[in-house]
């Protein structure tokens, strides 16, 4: 192989491992402090979508950017909101999340563009810097500064032992004078933003369209990953990596195959190196509350 | 005898309360949805007479308007109910089973192959043994590819919500690599997907007229008969029996010496053979061909019927029939006013998110029953 294919193949892996990082970084806040948030493809969806679309009315990537943040804010509330007040069925909510998001935005492209399945390109994020013409994004720095920082966050911090006693052992951590929902309602606004600005870093920094279903499944590869991380930000940030490098085989291990191998092939990698990381993973345990609804005496 | 009447009693107002709770869920998903509609610019009771009656400006049908839509919308509701059901005996053991869409797609090959590479003289004898044979394979493919996760759980603990959507994709994805790789040459593609040739004469079941150049396809007496099948084998048998106390609790279940891993493997290998056969369908009885993207989401579209129907098989056809009817409706939406059917996807998802809510559908109901008690 030669050093120009590893080095894409290297850029590659780095871009492409940067929505599943941000994703499960903010699940593994979600499910430590006790909320189980299936719904990150939808959320993240729909920020690819909401960014697309600011980005082209506003004719200015950083508004897109805003929206979407607007965005992870709204779908934190409302989230929050079913894991607390309302003791909904977490994980069936997080389907119907999902169901709305792919039936909404898909429904909103003709709306809009009055195109079928993608919308009209719209201005990039600028980039960090370019290398071998590869975009660098600023998405990558934030990235590993978001991991290194929840990691701190979650284990150097009170706020994280708070955060952590609720995921844990909701009972205690109400004896001790903490409020579980309002910690579950921050946690829920913090992880759906992240969960947004990871959509829309595909939108409009990765890419520059609104393409349907263009998140292909790394919202549930991101969950994969926080069981694989063992809820660890640091590990996530890491088997971030592993994954992002078999998402990324698959754009380019076609060439290096040749012809004769179907372009399907490689597609399926990244499904099932995900499949078989679980397998490998075997039985772990989470934090013990999350996904319960916590119902104060 | 008071005490079991008491008890009598009180399923009764809970099961009715279950069904309060489904048809509040499908009013709120309207008003949400309506919503929408308003903010994009259509009248929203406008929208829905089009989408159920239908619009006689234009002479759109809507999902209940004529025969012909009534037949369309009967024949979504046969895929539907089947989705609705694997998905159903899935959830009741406590396996959030979202793969129902990948079980369907290889059920559909395996119907396919079958149906292709068996070719019987014709007459009406072999014609139902090659049918059945059809049905037998992508029950027998959907159970295995569905047994799959089952195992991964039951022995690596490995998450199923991750694992069933990662085999979807590597079920749509392998049946599509084969499709192109042995039959492109002799078919075609359409926009709709990469088609096969069609399958022998003695595999295909043709449709049964009825007035107005609409028609009933077997698909729905289909569904109806495994309904009655599924109920049976929940609510008459062990395996049912014990499939639905593991769902309620699996802790308690194993004390009262049921096996667990048995228990889930089973509803989700039933869960499979009823998506195989919804794949099915497709093939035998509708396109005659294996379509590399026949289905618009069906397996995602059973979690809401599944869910509406409270996982209930009866409540589940009844679900089936009424998302059908939003389905048919926002097809007749997009003629009619330009709006793109995926209306009735993102109304589907409001639909799940708020029967997510009991409590707070509870909250409602026990509201207006206030309001009547104090007048």
């Amino acid at each position: 192989m030669n050093y120009l294919i590893l080095a894409s193949l290297l850029i590659g892996t780095l871009r492409t491992s940067i929505p599943l990082i941000i994703g499960a970084i903010g699940e593994i806040f979600n499910e430590r402090a006790g909320i189980t948030n299936i719904g990150i493809e939808g959320v993240m969806l729909f920020g690819a979508f909401i960014a697309v679309y600011g980005t082209w009315l506003a004719q200015n990537p950083f508004i897109g950017l805003l929206w979407a943040l607007l965005s992870g804010i709204a779908w934190g509330l409302i989230f929050g909101a079913i894991s607390t007040h309302l003791r909904g069925d977490q994980i069936v909510a997080g389907i119907g999340i999902n169901v709305f998001a792919m039936g909404f935005t898909e429904m909103m492209i003709p709306l809009i563009w009055g195109t079928y399945g993608y919308s009209e390109s719209v201005n990039r994020l600028p980039p960090l810097f370019q290398l071998y013409g590869e975009r660098i994004s600023y998405f990558l720095p934030l990235t590993v500064l978001l991991a290194v920082l929840s990691s701190i966050v979650l284990y150097r911090t009170k706020w994280g032992l708070r955060l952590r006693s609720c995921g844990e052992n909701p009972l205690a951590a109400d004896a001790a004078g903490i409020s579980v929902y309002k910690v579950r309602y921050l946690t829920s606004v913090f992880s759906s933003i992240l969960f947004s600005l990871a959509g829309a870093y595909m939108g409009i920094d990765w890419n520059d369209s609104f393409v349907k279903e263009m998140t292909g499944g790394r919202g549930f590869i991101a969950l994969a990953l926080v069981i694989f991380a063992n809820w660890k930000p640091l590990l996530a940030l890491a088997g971030g990596l592993l994954f992002g490098f078999f998402d990324a085989l698959q754009f380019r291990i076609g060439a290096a195959l040749g012809v004769g191998v179907p372009p399907q092939v490689p597609q399926m990698i990244p499904y099932i190196a995900t499949i078989l990381f679980l397998l490998a993973i075997g039985r772990v345990r989470g934090p013990s509350a999350a996904g319960k609804p916590f119902v104060k005496e | 005898m008071r005490l079991s009447q008491a008890i009598h009693k009180l399923r009764y107002l809970a099961s009715l309360s279950r069904i309060a709770q489904s048809l509040l869920a499908i009013v709120m998903g309207f008003l949400a949805g309506g919503i929408m509609l308003w903010a994009s610019g259509y009248n929203p009771l406008k929208s829905y007479e089009i989408m159920f009656i239908g619009d006689s400006e234009s002479g759109v049908q809507g999902a209940f308007g004529g025969y012909l839509a009534l037949s369309n919308t009967l024949r979504e509701a046969a895929f539907l109910t089947l989705t609705g059901l694997a998905v159903a005996v899935s959830f009741l053991a406590g396996m959030f089973n979202i793969g129902v869409e990948g079980a369907m797609y290889i059920g559909a090959f395996a119907a396919f192959l079958v149906g292709y590479f068996i070719s019987l003289p014709l007459n009406p004898f072999t014609n139902l043994f090659h049918v059945c044979l059809a049905l037998l394979g992508s029950i027998v493919a959907g159970a295995f590819w569905s047994y799959i996760p089952a195992v991964m759980k039951v022995k690596r603990g490995a998450h199923e919500v991750v694992t069933t959507i990662m085999l979807n994709y590597v079920a749509i994805l392998t049946t599509k690599m084969i499709v192109l790789r042995a039959f492109l040459p002799k078919t075609g593609i359409v926009p709709g997907g990469i088609l096969t040739p069609p399958i022998s004469l003695s595999a295909r079941v043709a449709p049964i007229p009825l007035p107005s150049r609409a028609e009933l396809t077997l698909g729905f007496p289909l569904a109806i008969v495994v309904t009655l099948i599924t109920y049976f084998l929940l609510k008459a048998t062990t395996l049912g029996y014990e499939i639905r106390a593991v769902g309620l609790n699996p802790r308690a279940a194993e004390y009262g010496g049921v096996n667990v891993g048995k228990a889930l493997i089973y509803s989700m290998v039933l869960s499979g053979a009823i998506s195989g056969i919804a794949g099915a369908c497709d093939v035998l009885f509708v396109e005659y061909r294996f379509n590399s993207l026949f289905s618009p989401g069906y397996g995602f579209d059973g979690i809401a019927v599944a869910l509406i129907g409270r996982l209930d098989p009866i409540g589940t056809a009844l679900a089936a029939l009424f998302i059908a009817a939003i389905h048919m409706g926002a097809r007749s939406l997009q003629p009619a006013l330009g709006m793109p059917k995926e209306l009735a996807m993102a109304i589907e998802g409001l639909i799940i998110i708020f029967t997510a809510l009991p409590e707070a559908l509870n909250m409602l109901i026990s509201k207006f029953k206030g309001v009547k008690v104090r007048k």
